[in-house]
């Protein structure tokens, strides 16, 4: 998981001797440790139970975020115990419009709704414009889903616009697409 | 930047939003889902560039103290501005004479060290979004000695009931403060904020003290009506007068109008709360909402129609919840149904199949509750 616990003086000797190694890629996974190994070192692992995902591919992303919708035993964000801390904007509370439909999402505060959201996980700000269908799909802070746009299976990136005639349906073997349209100003 | 000081004084007897004020003071009741009652005055100071504010609490002063902390969360430079809760600390024998005349009284010298020239006295039951910084402007190109920011409507025979109402003379000076007691249908009500010099302000409240320790603030500016050159400014936009369960309901359901919630939520005029990182809400494979205001972190898999949802509220299977408040960690369990129910924080309806009140009366569930 990429994660290690190492005595000091250990990984100090061990990180300088990689140093003048010309051949190493100076890496913890294919350096180091398989180094530390043949020295004869002393190491362990520890096993983790529960959740972990690497979110590195868009796919992965998207995977991760369908994951807080069907494992919420695995991954409980409403843990008190064990708060997720984040930036948390001062957002109005979340609005559902008279003729909405939302089921099966994950929904932030600061989203209006006023249209179908289903099986998808709705970051703060959002608005879903009445007449518009999301389904199996991440949209992320300050998106603007416009009346009649139809998506599913698609991230929608942070500020981006979806114009009410965009239909992006991507079947479920294919890649999941992403829209992103919300300029770099925004991280 | 306004050179006003911002005061929130508690409000006088009438106001009561039963239930509810067994367990807190009234700006720290909750609002729409996350706020407080007390966020909307701090956001009209705050973003009219007011950081020198006077809360007033009556009594129970611990969430009030743990709601406003710092400031910090309503913009307030704590360098610069400062929030203060201050507290009739001085013992009181009995609850009548525990007015706000008297908590001034016991802080006098908090009003006097303060730097500005006019001070904005407000009360946080009245809940509207107003520019105090235009306001100041148009009192100080007035010439009054007071002004009194007032609302006309038509609608006084169900709302603003016990609420101050204005008698004006055509050059807007008011001449004469009585009571809202729902007979007639067009009033002009006080919305409890006065614009006035600081130093008319001190001069007022010992003058009060003097006459009587039953003196509330709008007794003295009553009695000064003749002498004094008092004047309102109208407001047009929304306003509630959160004086009663009733109101409190009503407030809230007016508020799932959506040109409604448009105006109040406002980019350009943020409405200030203190944030609490709770997690997103789950709306579950049956849920079916609509038409409702939702807080974080809420576990939604029944009905949830035309209702206000604070934070951390579950709302079962098969339940069903209508023209309903739910504040704080509420749960509604499987197969129930709530209809023009206040549900206080921590309550939870188990056990009985149907919780119904009316719009005239709607049913409260007190604190922690369980039914």
């Amino acid at each position: 998981m990429g994660v290690y616990i190492f005595n000091w003086k250990l990984l100090r000797k061990a990180l300088m001797e990689d140093l003048t190694l010309e051949k190493s890629n100076h890496d913890f996974g294919k350096d180091i440790i398989p180094t530390l190994i043949n020295d004869g070192k002393r190491l362990f692992a520890y096993r983790f139970k529960g959740y972990w995902k690497d979110v590195g591919t868009i796919d992965s992303l998207w995977e991760a975020n369908m994951d807080l919708l069907s494992t919420r035993t695995e991954l409980d964000l409403g843990d008190p115990s064990w708060k997720i801390y984040t930036q948390d904007v001062n957002a109005f509370p979340q609005i559902i419009g008279e003729s909405a439909d939302v089921k099966n999402c994950y929904v932030n505060q600061g989203c209006v709704v006023l249209g179908t959201a289903h099986n998808s996980v709705l970051f703060t700000n959002v608005t879903i414009e009445e007449g518009a269908v999301v389904k199996d799909c991440v949209i992320m802070p300050d998106a603007i889903i416009k009346s009649g746009a139809r998506l599913e299976r698609v991230i929608v990136g942070p500020h981006s616009e979806v114009t009410p005639d965009l239909s992006l349906v991507v079947k479920e073997n294919q890649p999941i697409q992403l829209i992103a349209n919300g300029g770099e100003h925004h991280g | 930047m306004a050179s006003a000081l911002g005061i929130i004084l508690f409000e006088n007897p009438s106001v009561d939003v039963a239930g509810l004020t067994a367990h807190r003071p009234i700006p720290a009741i909750s609002f729409l889902g996350r706020y407080r009652l007390v966020d909307f005055m701090i956001s009209n100071f705050s973003n009219s560039g007011i950081s020198h504010i006077h809360v007033h609490v009556k009594e129970k002063p611990r969430p009030v103290y743990e709601h406003l902390g710092t400031g910090r969360h309503y913009n307030i430079n704590s360098k610069k501005g400062k929030i203060r809760v201050l507290y009739g600390e001085q013992e009181t024998l009995n609850k009548v004479y525990n007015t706000d005349i008297f908590s001034m009284m016991s802080n006098l010298s908090f009003l006097e060290e303060d730097k500005n020239e006019y001070v904005i006295v407000s009360s946080s039951y009245m809940v509207y979004t107003a520019n105090f910084e235009e306001l100041l402007h148009t009192h100080i190109g007035s010439n009054a000695d007071v002004s009194i920011v007032s609302h006309t409507t038509d609608q006084a025979k169900e709302k603003f009931l016990h609420c101050d109402t204005l008698t004006l003379d055509k050059d807007k000076r008011v001449t004469g403060l009585g009571l809202n007691l729902g007979k007639g249908k067009n009033r002009t009500i006080s919305l409890d904020t006065y614009i006035l010099k600081k130093s008319l302000l001190i001069k007022l409240i010992k003058k009060a003290y003097q006459t009587s320790s039953l003196y509330w603030f709008n007794d003295i500016i009553r009695d000064e009506l003749d002498t004094l050159n008092i004047k309102t400014i109208p407001y047009r936009g929304h306003v509630f007068a959160i004086n009663s369960l009733q109101a409190y309901h009503q407030a809230h359901m007016e508020f799932l109008n959506p040109v409604l919630l448009r105006n109040l939520f406002d980019s350009n005029w943020p409405i200030l709360t203190r944030t609490n990182d709770s997690e997103p809400t789950t709306y579950c494979e049956k849920a079916i909402v609509s038409n409702s205001i939702i807080a974080n972190g809420c576990r939604i898999s029944g009905t949830v129609i035309n209702s206000v949802l604070g934070r951390g509220v579950v709302v079962e299977e098969g339940a069903v919840v209508i023209n309903s408040i739910l504040l704080h960690q509420t749960t509604v369990k499987a197969g129930i149904h709530v209809e023009h129910v206040v549900l206080d924080k921590y309550s939870s309806i188990k056990h009985v199949k149907e919780l119904k009140g009316s719009k005239s009366q709607p049913l409260y569930v007190t604190k922690r509750d369980s039914i």
